[in-house]
C-alpha cells in the first residue's frame, strides 16, 4: 500500500512537472467598440402645498453601442394619454407622432393646458438615433381655491408686513392698514388670478454617426408672471405683479469614437426678473434684473410678506463618473412663490442633464513574431515519465 | 483508499477497465518518450530524399532558375569541427524545418553577398545544431550548392539573443557573413544561440 501511494505521487509530480513546463494558453480575443449615450429633461415641476408634486413636459433619450435606441416624451407625467415611446433594436425605424390631452384640474387649484408627448428611434448603417419631446401649453393656478385650503387667517397685519405689502396693496387696489388681517389681505390679493407658467417644452436626443456620439437635452423656458392681472386705481391692469422669465438650459456631452474620450458642456438657464413698473417706480429699483447664476433673488417688494417669492438659479455642473462616462447637468431653475402662504408654491424649471461614455475597440494582440524554434519540448519528458509511472500504478492495483 | 482498491480488485469490470488503461497509458508515454528517438528516424529519411534530389539534373536547373519551393534542397552545409553533415532547405517552416535545417527565405542565397541564415534544430530531427555552442572563432563552416561551394570562417564565439531579435539575420549586401540560428538552451525555446562566419573562400556572387 506504501508503495502504491508512493507510486502515486511520484507519478502525479512528474506529470504536474510536465504541465507546469508545457507552453502557455492562447492570448486574449479581441474587444469590440462599446458606448452609451443618454439624455434627460424637465420642462416643469410643480408643488402645490401638500398636493403630490405635477411633473410637464418631460422627455429622455437613450442608445447604446449594442444597437438599441429608446426616445420618450410625456406632456404629463403619468398620464397615459400624453406619453409616446419609441424604441428599436439593430436596425430600422420608428417616429411616433405627437400623443396629446389636457389633463384634469388638479384639486381645483392646478389647470394644465394641452400637454404632449412625441419620440422617434432608427438605427441604420449601425448608428443608432433616439429623440423623446414632452410639452405643456400653460399652467394656471386658480388663488382663491388655494386660500380656501390654507384655511382663515385671523394673524393682523404687523406694521413692517403693511409697510411692506403697501406697494402692492396699492397694486391690487388694497389699503392694508394694521386693521386687517393677513387673511384679508391676501383673500384681496388672490382673488386675482394668482400665477401663470407660460409653455413649457423639453426636447432630448442622442446620435450617432462613424465619428461621435452625441447627446443633448435642452428644457425651454418659461415665464412666470406672479399675480398676472394686478388692478391699479380700480382698473384692471395686465403688467403682472412681477415676471420671471426662464432661459433655455441646455447638456450636451459628447463622446468621440476616435479617440475614446468624452466632453460634457452646460448652459444653465438664465434668469430675468421684470417688475411692474408702478411697483418698480414706488420702490425705487430698476423694473428689470438679472439673477445671475449661482444665485439667488427675492422679488422686490415681496419680502417679508406672505408673498414672499424667491428664486434661485443653479450653475450647472459637469463630472467624470467612476466608469469612465462624462456628465453634464443643468440643474433646475427653482422658485418658490407665495412662501409665506402654507408654504407656498415649488416651482423647478429647465432642467436637464446628458451623459456619454465608451470605450475603444481593441484588436486581439499579435503574439510577438520570433526567429524560428528549433528547440525542443521540454514538457514531453517529463509527462511521459509521469504517464507511464501512472500506467505501472495501474497495472499493480490489476495484478494483486 | 484501501477500499477503492478492493473494489477495483473485486469488480471483473473496473479490473478489465483498468487493464485497458494501463495499455492506453503505457503507450501514450512511450509516444510522449519516444518522440525525440521518432523526429530523428523521420529527419534521417528525409535527408535520404534530399541526398538524391540535391545530385540531380532537374534540381540543378531548377537551382539557376531561382524556382526553388519551400522544402526543396538548397545545400550541404559541413562543419568539420563538429562532424556535422546536412542538407539545408528551403525555407524555416515548421514542415521544412523537419529536414533538420531550413534556409531563411528573405536572406541570400548560400555563397552570395549579404548574410545568408540558416536555422537548425538542437535537440530533434536529426539535432544538427545540437553542439555549435562548442564553435570557436577560426572554425570552418562549408556550404555546397548545386552550383558551386564557399567556405565561412567564425568571427566571433557564438552568443545569445531575445527570441524576437531579428536583426542578427537583417541582411547587409556590403558583407559576406553566414549566420546560424537555434534554440538555447537545449530542450528549450527560450533563448537563441547565434553563430556569425565570415566568407573566407569562394567567391560572393551578387544577391
Amino acid at each position: 500500500m506504501a508503495t502504491i501511494r508512493r507510486l502515486a505521487g511520484l507519478a502525479g509530480a512528474l506529470t504536474l512537472a510536465g504541465a507546469l513546463v508545457a507552453p502557455p494558453a492562447t492570448a486574449q480575443a479581441a474587444r469590440p467598440e462599446t458606448y452609451i449615450g443618454s439624455a434627460a429633461g424637465r420642462a416643469l415641476d410643480l408643488t402645490v402645498l401638500s398636493l403630490p408634486k405635477v411633473t410637464l413636459g418631460v422627455s429622455s433619450a437613450k442608445v447604446t453601442s449594442l444597437l438599441t435606441a429608446v426616445g420618450e416624451g410625456v406632456g404629463s407625467l403619468g398620464l397615459v394619454g400624453t406619453l409616446q415611446k419609441a424604441e428599436v433594436a439593430n436596425t430600422g425605424s420608428s417616429t411616433l407622432p405627437e400623443n396629446c390631452a389636457v389633463p384634469l384640474p388638479i384639486a381645483g387649484i392646478l389647470n394644465v393646458g394641452l400637454a404632449c408627448g412625441s419620440a422617434s428611434a432608427s438605427i441604420l448603417d449601425n448608428n443608432p438615433v433616439a429623440t423623446g419631446e414632452g410639452s405643456v401649453a400653460a399652467v394656471d393656478l386658480n388663488g382663491q381655491t388655494l386660500l380656501d385650503t390654507v384655511g382663515p387667517i385671523t394673524e393682523t397685519v404687523s406694521d413692517t408686513v403693511a409697510t411692506a405689502l403697501d406697494p402692492v396693496c396699492g397694486l391690487v387696489a388694497l389699503s392694508c392698514g394694521v386693521t386687517d388681517t393677513v387673511g384679508d389681505v391676501l383673500t384681496s390679493v388672490l382673488e386675482t388670478k394668482t400665477l401663470e407658467v407660460s409653455a413649457g417644452r423639453s426636447i432630448s436626443s442622442v446620435t450617432s454617426d462613424n465619428g461621435k456620439i452625441t447627446a443633448t437635452a435642452s428644457s425651454t423656458g418659461a415665464e412666470i408672471k406672479l399675480l398676472p392681472l394686478p388692478v391699479v386705481g380700480g382698473v384692471v391692469n395686465d403688467e403682472p405683479l412681477a415676471t420671471i422669465v426662464v432661459g433655455t438650459a441646455r447638456a450636451t456631452a459628447v463622446y468621440d469614437r476616435a479617440v475614446g474620450s468624452s466632453t460634457p458642456t452646460v448652459d444653465p438657464a438664465l434668469v430675468t426678473v421684470k417688475l411692474n413698473s408702478v411697483l418698480a417706480s414706488t420702490l425705487g429699483i430698476p423694473a428689470e434684473v438679472t439673477v445671475p447664476v449661482g444665485q439667488s433673488l427675492v422679488v422686490p417688494g415681496t419680502e417679508g410678506t406672505p408673498l414672499e417669492t424667491e428664486i434661485v438659479v443653479a450653475a450647472g455642473r459637469t463630472a467624470t463618473n467612476p466608469d469612465g462616462t462624462v456628465s453634464a447637468f443643468a440643474d433646475a431653475v427653482k422658485v418658490h412663490a407665495l412662501k409665506g402662504v402654507s408654504g407656498g408654491i415649488l416651482l423647478a424649471l429647465a432642467s436637464a442633464e446628458a451623459g456619454v461614455g465608451g470605450t475603444l475597440a481593441a484588436a486581439a494582440p499579435v503574439p510577438a513574431v520570433e526567429l524560428p524554434r528549433t528547440g525542443g519540448t521540454p514538457w514531453m519528458p517529463l509527462a511521459g515519465a509521469g504517464v507511464l509511472g501512472l500506467a505501472v500504478l495501474v497495472r499493480r492495483v490489476v495484478a494483486r | 483508499m484501501d477500499s477503492v482498491i478492493y473494489f477495483f480488485r473485486r469488480s471483473r469490470t473496473a479490473r478489465v477497465g483498468l487493464s485497458v488503461l494501463s495499455v492506453v497509458l503505457f503507450l501514450s508515454a512511450v509516444g510522449l518518450l519516444g518522440y525525440p528517438v521518432y523526429t530523428n528516424f523521420y529527419q534521417g529519411r528525409v535527408q535520404n530524399k534530399l541526398d538524391k534530389q540535391i545530385a540531380s539534373p532537374e534540381h540543378v536547373e531548377k537551382y539557376r532558375a531561382g524556382k526553388l519551393e519551400d522544402g526543396d534542397a538548397l545545400t550541404r552545409l559541413k562543419i568539420p569541427a563538429l562532424n556535422v553533415d546536412v542538407v539545408v532547405v528551403e525555407g524555416t517552416s515548421a514542415s521544412a524545418l523537419r529536414a533538420g535545417a531550413g534556409h531563411y527565405p528573405k536572406t541570400p542565397l548560400p555563397c552570395e553577398a549579404g548574410n545568408v541564415s540558416i536555422a537548425g534544430h538542437r535537440t530533434t530531427y536529426g539535432k544538427p545544431f545540437a553542439n555549435i555552442d562548442r564553435l570557436k572563432t577560426g572554425d570552418a563552416i562549408i556550404l555546397e550548392t548545386p552550383v558551386g561551394s564557399c567556405t565561412y570562417e567564425m568571427n566571433r564565439a557564438p552568443f545569445i539573443v531575445k527570441p524576437t531579435d531579428f536583426s542578427v539575420v537583417a541582411n547587409d549586401p556590403s558583407t559576406s557573413e553566414l549566420t546560424l540560428t537555434t534554440c538555447h538552451p537545449k530542450g528549450s525555446a527560450k533563448e537563441r544561440l547565434i553563430v556569425k562566419a565570415t566568407l573566407t573562400a569562394g567567391t560572393p556572387s551578387k544577391a
